[in-house]
């Protein structure tokens, strides 16, 4: 007896093959999302855990101006540390045959015996240095990539002035760059920016640091307190211009790593939730629809004596069928999406491995809430069904009690055709399942706006960093304090047009109990190429005493304009001070304090600078380029053009993955909702619509009936999308926010369209397929009993 | 009466395939029907007459012979002929009334006048149905009768030449079957519309011009009624 039924399941599973279809991929979509999200997060972890371990990612860092080797020694003593690693850390511009564009290398000291102990580089290819050879380096394989490096290539660094030949002999990474950024600019370049192991030895002796160190990592004991280690280090290394010790959540990559990662854990928890919500939903409306359809044929079953049991039994095989199909496709989506966000991710976080793992569980809960969410909808209607008298079930339900809406009876009837009565009296009759069916095509588009918002406030944050903070061509470092005449060499070096010089001190700010190690700013009266601005992009002005501080910095001291604080600065003779706070700046990125550069080389009794900005004449750039490089006291050189030009490739990449991934999604969900709420209205009227056809009503006048219900239904959509989508928009962002990091909130107009616009193409593209079944429709069954 | 026929079918036959098994339906049927004429096709279920008038109405093709509507070719017509057909020529009454539930009595009607070349005013067809107090009712709150009748006026607002009925009182009781037929004898009779009613319910043929006996596919008789019943006057 049950064999029968199983081949009833089959062929009526069958007969509504684009139904299942549409149903298995919403279903597989919400797996999906689930799958590849959580996973690219665990993914992500589990490659940072790892690598950190491997590599013995130190706990603590300190750089210093110059401390002598036994100095080392009384740092080890310091009460916590495990082990500790002192080492020549030093940036020089490289030399690259047959580019312009400059480079700078992070050159790294590997001690004589060759072996490090913190921060352990793990060698890619080729071999580790040999200490006896002097021109050997291990190159960041990120730098070799961008710039087709392998071992056994040559290349030439510019250190203290001198050009040194060296030779690659292989590649590594290391925990301490898995995001390899300068500092001097927020976005990684791997064209631009390499990490170099050299022989200590070489570099020593070629920046005259012999016998002496200026980078210490260290390793906290368990239990150690890393608050008090720091604040010996900093003790020690006072008089050896130490700029203060940092933990390893303020070191730069480890801190872009682990936000990243934890702002992955946000979309990871939430797009899941929402796919799998939304998944969950419509699956739930359209196996109760599907069921209803039936009601006949289970009244029937149950006339020929099948039990309740046995009738659930088969309806739970037929929806079984379709979840488990949906689960295939969305575990296969799942990893093949985690598998390419992976990918993603290795552009720009340069992990030994970042293997895409998938989690079981995580693949058995997504077709576990599926499943659940069609079962309840499942049951929700056979209940309804199992309610009837078998006789009284097997009838046609009772016709539905038409009467005019509240539109029409206000008088707007006049402007709706015959047919558009039919449209919305249908709607309103149904106000459950219409709200319902729009709220399902709206949350089509809230994915699709999630998908797409990034791309703008990409687009903004570039906008913002470039074209409105920064509005320079070219920015150089100098390699150390800098006359400020030095500006007038460059203000003459070829094709400049325009300098500004600025200064950067490290400091540590204080107010009570609370202090912060920061970057204190100094800008010119006037400045023209580097601004401070709110997040309404208004210019600050910087007062002529006193200091303007970021938002973020004044709410964690305390400080409001007019209020004091204490300024201590880490380099050189490190003066203390009292500022005064002469203003706060609600920005988007960054902590800083900011003075007006006269007030603050006054402070410091000399005239300096540390970097400048140049505006150029862009035919000129080469000729600048390789004059700026000839400058011994130049220690970086960044173009404006090739930094926006990186930043948009890595990122470029990641949108479009994430884009394409949630609109493919969201068209599944449009489609979803649209064609099977059309299926279902379709087979329900089907007699009415045949009648109409019998009356000579054109197959385009009947379809018109049923795309203008699918069109009503997107239309009033489309709204409701956009606030959903913008309040998930929100609520992301809000909940993504770091310390140090706020995202703007900008959606373009054009994405609302954009995503409208797939929504309504999904549901024009659905509605084409009903078409068909129309013009398939058997015209004499009209006359017969209606069902 | 005009002696040119509306209809002209020769040698008609229809066979439906069902998986394997050919079903004749009908075979082999010459028929003229003229202007004007009201005629009942009788028959038991299964004798062909529904497959003669869906053919007749252009809803289904013969499988081979002839059938001609004036000048139109029903057998070479594709499914926009056809609909175009039954569009500017063709009002169906049938036994299950066909309403639209969403739309009232009076939008019933409205609905075939939107798409027709000539049709007549709505309320007009509805008045002729004796419904004229009911047109802001919607199909559900109509009776079985009531639904009919609001069927017919349907059929003929839309000034067709012709008017096809299948079982039109299949689903009524007594009374109402004959305040139906009465309807549609007014309209036969003021508009002198042609009218085709198919039905098992022998008793009809008492108010048909002619009465066409089929049997297992074929005409088994052709009756001229010398004196055409009033439906008050019939009697089953």
């Amino acid at each position: 007896m049950v064999r029968k039924l199983d081949l009833k399941a089959f062929r009526d599973l069958w007969g509504m093959k684009a139904q299942v279809v549409t149903i298995a991929l919403v279903v597989g979509s919400g797996i999906s999302a689930l799958i590849a999200s959580l996973s690219t997060h665990d993914s992500l972890k589990l490659a940072q855990d790892a690598f950190y371990r491997q590599g013995r990612f130190a706990d603590v860092f300190a750089e210093l101006k110059r401390a002598p080797l036994p100095v080392r020694e009384e740092l080890q003593r310091i009460d916590g540390v495990a082990s500790l690693e002192t080492r020549v850390v030093r940036d020089a511009l490289l030399e690259i045959p047959g580019r312009v564009e400059p480079a700078v290398g992070r050159f790294i000291s590997v001690p004589e015996d060759g072996r490090i102990e913190l921060n352990r580089l793990h060698i890619r290819e080729g071999r580790m240095v040999d200490p006896a050879r002097g021109d050997e380096v291990v190159m960041g394989e990120g730098f070799a990539r961008a710039n087709g490096f392998k071992p056994g290539d040559e290349i030439v660094a510019v250190l203290e002035g001198k050009y040194k030949k060296l030779h690659v002999v292989g590649l590594g990474l290391s925990p301490e760059y898995v995001y390899a950024i300068s500092g001097a600019t927020p976005i990684p370049n791997d064209r631009e920016f390499g990490i170099f192991w050299i022989p200590e030895d070489t570099l020593a002796h070629a920046l005259d640091m012999k016998g002496a160190f200026n980078s210490v990592t260290l390793k906290l004991a368990p239990g150690a307190s890393k608050k008090r280690v720091i604040e010996s280090i900093d003790r020690i290394l006072a008089t050896y211009g130490g700029l203060g010790a940092y933990g390893r959540e303020d070191q730069l990559s480890n801190r872009a790593v682990t936000d990243e990662i934890a702002q992955q854990k946000v979309s990871a928890t939430l797009i899941p939730f929402v796919f799998l919500s939304v998944s969950a939903y419509l699956l739930n409306v359209v196996i109760s629809r599907l069921i209803g359809l039936q009601r006949s044929q289970i009244a029937t079953l149950k006339a020929l004596g099948y039990g309740n049991w046995s009738i659930s039994l088969h309806y739970l095989k037929m929806i079984s069928s379709i979840v488990f199909l949906g689960a295939a496709a969305g575990i296969a989506g799942g990893v093949w999406i985690g598998t390419m966000l992976s990918r993603v991710y290795e552009g720009f976080f340069h992990f030994p491995a970042l293997d895409y793992r998938l989690n079981p569980l995580q693949a058995v809960t997504g077709v576990g809430v599926s499943f659940l969410a069609a079962v309840i909808g499942a049951f929700g209607s056979l209940r309804r069904v199992f309610r009837l008298a078998p006789a009284e079930a097997m009838r046609p339900p009772v016709p539905l009690m038409f009467h005019k809406t509240l539109s029409e009876r206000l008088g707007l009837s006049r402007f709706l055709s015959t047919t558009g009565r039919i449209v919305f009296r249908n709607l309103a009759i149904r106000p459950v399942r219409t709200g319902l069916g729009i709220v399902g095509i709206s949350f089509a588009l809230m994915i699709l706006m999630l998908g797409l918002f990034w791309r703008d406030s990409v687009a903004y944050i570039l906008y913002y960093q470039f074209s409105v903070l920064q509005r320079d061509d070219v920015g150089v470092s100098f390699i150390e304090d800098t006359s400020r005449s030095a500006l007038y060499e460059l203000g003459h070096a070829p094709g400049v047009l325009s300098v500004e010089g600025y200064r950067t001190l490290p400091v540590r700010v204080r107010r009570a109990n609370f202090s912060e190690q920061t970057a204190l700013f100094g800008l010119p009266e006037g400045a023209k190429l580097r601004q401070i601005l709110d997040r309404h992009m208004q210019r600050i002005g910087l007062p002529p005493e006193g200091a303007v501080l970021s938002k973020n910095l004044a709410d964690r001291l305390g400080v409001r304009p007019g209020d004091a604080f204490g300024v201590e600065v880490l380099t050189g003779k490190r003066p203390s001070w009292v500022v005064t706070c002469g203003g706060v700046v609600d920005n988007w990125v960054g902590t800083f304090a900011a003075m007006d550069l006269s007030a603050l080389n006054r402070l410091m009794n000399d005239d300096a600078v540390t970097s400048a900005s140049l505006k150029i004449d862009p035919d000129r750039k080469d000729e600048l380029l390789a004059a700026l490089r000839n400058m011994p006291r130049i220690g970086a050189i960044n173009v404006k053009e090739t930094a926006i030009r990186m930043f948009e490739k890595t990122m470029g990449s990641f949108i479009l993955v994430y884009a394409a991934v949630l609109t493919g999604f969201a068209a599944i969900i449009s489609v979803g909702v649209v064609y099977n709420s059309a299926r279902v209205s379709l087979s329900e009227r089907t007699w009415e619509l045949l009648s109409l056809r019998v009356l000579g009503f054109t197959r385009n006048e009947v379809f018109r009936i049923l795309a203008g219900e699918a069109a009503v239904l997107t239309l009033l959509a489309v709204p409701l999308g956009w606030v959903l989508g913008y309040g998930f928009v929100r609520l992301m962002i809000a909940l993504m926010e770091t310390k140090d990091m706020q995202m703007p909130i900008h959606v373009e107009p054009s994405t609302f369209l954009q995503a409208s616009a797939v929504v309504v193409l999904a549901s024009f593209l659905s509605t084409l397929i009903i078409r068909r079944i129309i013009n398939r429709m058997d015209l004499v069954s009209a006359l017969k009993v209606p069902e | 009466m005009d002696r040119t026929p509306v209809f002209s079918a020769k040698g008609l036959t229809k066979t439906y395939t069902m998986g394997e098994v050919e079903v004749p339906a009908l075979r082999g049927i010459d028929l003229d029907l003229y202007d004007g004429e009201f005629v009942v096709l009788l028959g038991p279920s299964g004798s062909g007459k529904s497959t003669l008038l869906n053919i007749l109405g252009g809803l289904d093709t013969p499988t081979s012979g002839e059938v001609r509507y004036r000048d139109h070719n029903l057998r070479e017509a594709g499914e926009e002929a056809l609909t175009r057909y039954r569009r500017e020529h063709i009002g169906f009454v049938f036994q299950f009334y066909n309403l639209i539930p969403s739309l009232t009595a009076l939008e019933n009607v409205v609905l075939v006048t939107e798409i027709a070349e000539k049709p007549m005013d709505a309320r007009e067809a509805l008045k002729l149905v004796g419904l004229e107090e009911r047109l802001g009712h919607f199909p559900s709150q109509l009776s079985g009768g009531e639904q009919q009748r609001v069927a017919i006026a349907r059929a003929i607002a839309k000034g067709p030449d012709v008017l096809l009925c299948d079982e039109p009182t299949g689903a009524l009781d007594y009374q109402t079957g004959k305040m139906v037929l009465e309807a549609l004898q007014r309209v036969n009779r003021d508009l002198g519309t042609t009218t085709v009613i198919i039905t098992h319910n022998a008793a009809i043929a008492g108010m048909a011009d002619r009465v066409v006996r089929l049997g297992d596919g074929r005409i088994t008789a052709l009756e001229t009624n010398a004196k055409k019943l009033k439906p008050g006057e019939l009697s089953w």
